[in-house]
């Protein structure tokens, strides 16, 4: 049911991202650094709130004057800056839907993720009230408008004293004293803001809360080609003797208005409420079924805590020894954080397949595809290469991911697949392996697409351990050019048939063990 | 010309998250009222009746307390719901009960509504019964109005001179 509603919302996505790779490249996406541009724009909000801070008066009768000062007066300064607050504000809601909507497409969002989803709720609604509480301050029609609406629906719960609406019934009742008190709650909830997206990403191992700096100077430059274009303005001043009529509402803070304007305050908190319990159920709606947790093998572990440095949920820690054996510390795995993506198996330096034991064992497993499955599996698929292939045909094997390409669609006849739950378990000497003792005449790997791996850090971690940045490496003497990546989505298969193609043509033109390319051995 | 053909693709695709960032900020207008509508506010934060009525303490009680907690009177906290009546031009726009604030149901009972009405004059007719046992109103206010477009006319209690206003 959940597969049948994501896939097609997947591929509409996947080619939507598609389109923005072709400008912006796979790094500078802005579609894969959706939560780090919501922080960005919360750090443009904060620089610009000081900003206007500095000129703003605190009153009543003081505050749409002071507004207007720094709008019109001081258009190059005060104004840009106002607007930069106004549309990082409008923006920030924007790349959070989108964050929280793909996160949900791409099945990001359920097993260990669960808390990082269920804290973006408080987020949502924390944002919601910094942005009206914004709109509060200006004391212009609109800010009059929200600030009854939001008081009635706040008077709703019956919680306080007195309602909260009788603070605005006649311009007399409305005192500087209850403006202080919005100014301070326009300070505190943001404040409160910012703790809740660190505890967002407190159990994510490297969050990604910058953009990369193309993508912040990209989008710094929009918002001031948009502040110049259009700034931002204010209606005219409140008075409350006056009912407002026309409003050019902010429609990313203030959908919910005229919602509440046509069902009242019970049913709008009615929806608020089951929507915020519905997205934090999702994730057990299914529950995603999660294989077993990687296991520590302690006589084979060393304690030289790459699988710790590698792991992307940090569900492995560094523990002190106390088996007797000389290293100092051991690694440990939580298995409630455990993805069971295999990332750690690769990153273990006794993970290679030239050892000659049946049973391979390593520092750490994984319990339901061990490496010893590993290296039988890629055995297997070798064995199937046909022994007699058209001459100068080269021999590929493709290793490819659970959630990448699909590699089982691939029919070429000189080419084998295995697949593994993430390329990052891939540890290289694999490579080395299939290419040193000729089992092979090239190795292809596959999987997400880049910077967008299902389990965050495989794509990066197997680039870095393949181009000698990161342990465990690809040993100098196996040839790198005998070694292509091919990183895609699962729609993506039609790049890598394209890609098959190209490595195939590229391997006929190397030369042989025998010095001859596959092309001149041929004929 | 790849890399020109990359900053124009990507100026298109900031200028189209700036398109609808700048719309949305401020575009469609919203009319939440009508331009020749006016509005009366009801808001009544009044105490209802003591259920029980004070009553003097007896001397013997009094001597089994410290002195500094004693009291002459003996009055039970609990008040009476309130009860609202709002007429407009003779109809009954709006009836209802509203139990005392506070834990100990000892506080005011608290009434806010709004009710748009045409512009123009409104015969308004507002009654408050301190206690749903009263068999008439504490408090009556009955009054004619003129309201012009978009004017907002509040319906209130004074506690100082103990009535109903209206401004």
């Amino acid at each position: 049911m959940l597969k049948n509603i994501q896939r097609p919302l997947q591929a509409v996505l996947l080619k939507f991202e598609g389109w923005f790779d072709r400008p912006f490249g796979p790094e500078w996406n802005p579609l894969r650094h959706l939560g780090a541009l919501s922080f960005y724009f919360f750090w443009i909000v904060a620089v610009s709130g000081i900003y206007v801070y500095i000129f703003f008066e605190t009153s009543v009768t003081g505050a749409f004057q002071s507004v207007e000062s720094m709008t019109h007066d001081q258009w190059y300064a005060g104004g840009i800056m106002r607007s930069f607050h106004r549309y990082a504000s409008d923006a920030m809601v924007v790349t959070t839907f989108i964050h929280m909507g793909r996160e949900f497409i791409m099945d990001r969002y359920r097993g260990v993720r669960w808390f990082t989803w269920v804290s973006g709720v408080p987020i949502i609604w924390l944002l919601y009230a910094s942005g009206i509480g914004g709109y509060w301050l200006v004391w212009d029609e609109l800010a009059q408008y929200l600030m009854i609406a939001s008081s009635e629906w706040l008077d709703w719960l019956g919680i306080f004293g007195e309602p909260l609406a009788n603070n605005f019934l006649t311009p007399a009742s409305f005192s500087d004293r209850m403006f202080s008190l919005l100014l301070f709650l326009h300070i505190a909830i943001p404040l409160f803001l910012l703790i809740a997206c660190f505890v967002h990403v407190v159990k994510i191992s490297r969050p990604r809360i910058n953009p990369p700096r193309g993508l912040a100077i990209g989008t710094l430059l929009m918002l001031l080609a948009l502040s110049l274009v259009k700034p931002a303005i204010s209606h005219g001043p409140a008075n409350l003797d006056k009912v407002v009529t026309t409003v050019d509402l902010d429609w990313y803070y203030a959908l919910a208005y005229p919602l509440f304007d046509m069902w009242g305050a019970g049913a709008l908190w009615l929806i608020a409420i089951t929507l915020s319990v519905f997205v934090c159920w999702l994730p057990w709606m299914p529950s995603l079924k999660i294989k077993e947790a990687a296991e520590v093998d302690n006589l084979n572990c060393n304690g030289c805590s790459r699988c710790y440095a590698d792991c992307p949920f940090g569900a492995v820690t560094m523990q002190p020894r106390t088996d007797g054996r000389p290293y100092p510390s051991i690694a440990s795995v939580d298995p409630d954080i455990c993805t069971s993506c295999g990332i750690c198996v690769g990153a273990c330096p006794t993970a290679t397949p030239f050892r000659s034991a049946d049973m391979l064992v390593t520092g750490i497993d994984l319990p339901h595809f061990r490496l010893t499955e590993l290296r039988a599996d890629t055995d297997a698929s070798l064995a199937k290469l046909p022994k007699i292939l058209p001459p100068g045909t080269p021999r590929i094997i493709i290793y490819g991911c659970d959630f990448g390409i699909d590699v089982e669609q691939i029919k070429d006849a000189n080419v084998v697949v295995t697949r593994l739950p993430c390329i990052g378990m891939l540890p290289p000497s694999f490579i080395d392996y299939i290419l040193m003792r000729d089992k092979a005449d090239g190795v292809l790997l596959t999987g997400c697409r880049e910077g967008d791996c299902y389990h965050r850090f495989g794509i990066n971690w197997t680039e870095q351990r393949l181009t000698g940045e990161r342990d465990p490496y690809l040993r100098e003497r196996v040839p790198r050019e005998r070694v292509w990546t091919c990183w895609g989505a699962v729609t993506d298969g039609a790049k890598l048939s394209d890609e098959i193609a190209a490595f195939t043509e590229h391997l006929r033109q190397l030369p042989h063990v025998s010095g001859k390319t596959g092309q001149e051995a041929a004929e | 010309m790849k890399r020109l053909l990359d900053i124009l693709g990507q100026g298109f695709a900031y200028f189209l998250f700036a398109l609808g960032i700048g719309y949305f900020a401020s575009q469609p207008t919203y009319h939440p009222f009508g331009e020749d509508q006016a509005l009366v506010k009801l808001a009544i934060s009044h105490p209802g009746q003591r259920i029980h009525p004070c009553t003097e303490r007896a001397i013997d009680h009094q001597r089994n307390i410290p002195k500094t907690a004693r009291k002459l009177m003996d009055c039970p906290r609990e008040r009476h719901p309130v009860t609202v009546q709002l007429k407009i031009n003779g109809k009954t726009v709006f009836e209802a009960v509203s139990e005392p604030s506070g834990l100990s149901n000892d506080g005011r009972s608290l009434f806010y509504e709004r009710f748009p009405v045409p512009a123009g004059s409104h015969e308004v007719l507002v009654q408050l019964y301190e206690a749903e046992t009263a068999t008439g109103a504490q408090y009556k206010f009955a009054q004619k109005i003129e309201l012009k477009p978009g004017e907002i006319a509040v319906v209130g209690f004074d506690p100082t001179t103990k009535s109903i206003y209206f401004k």
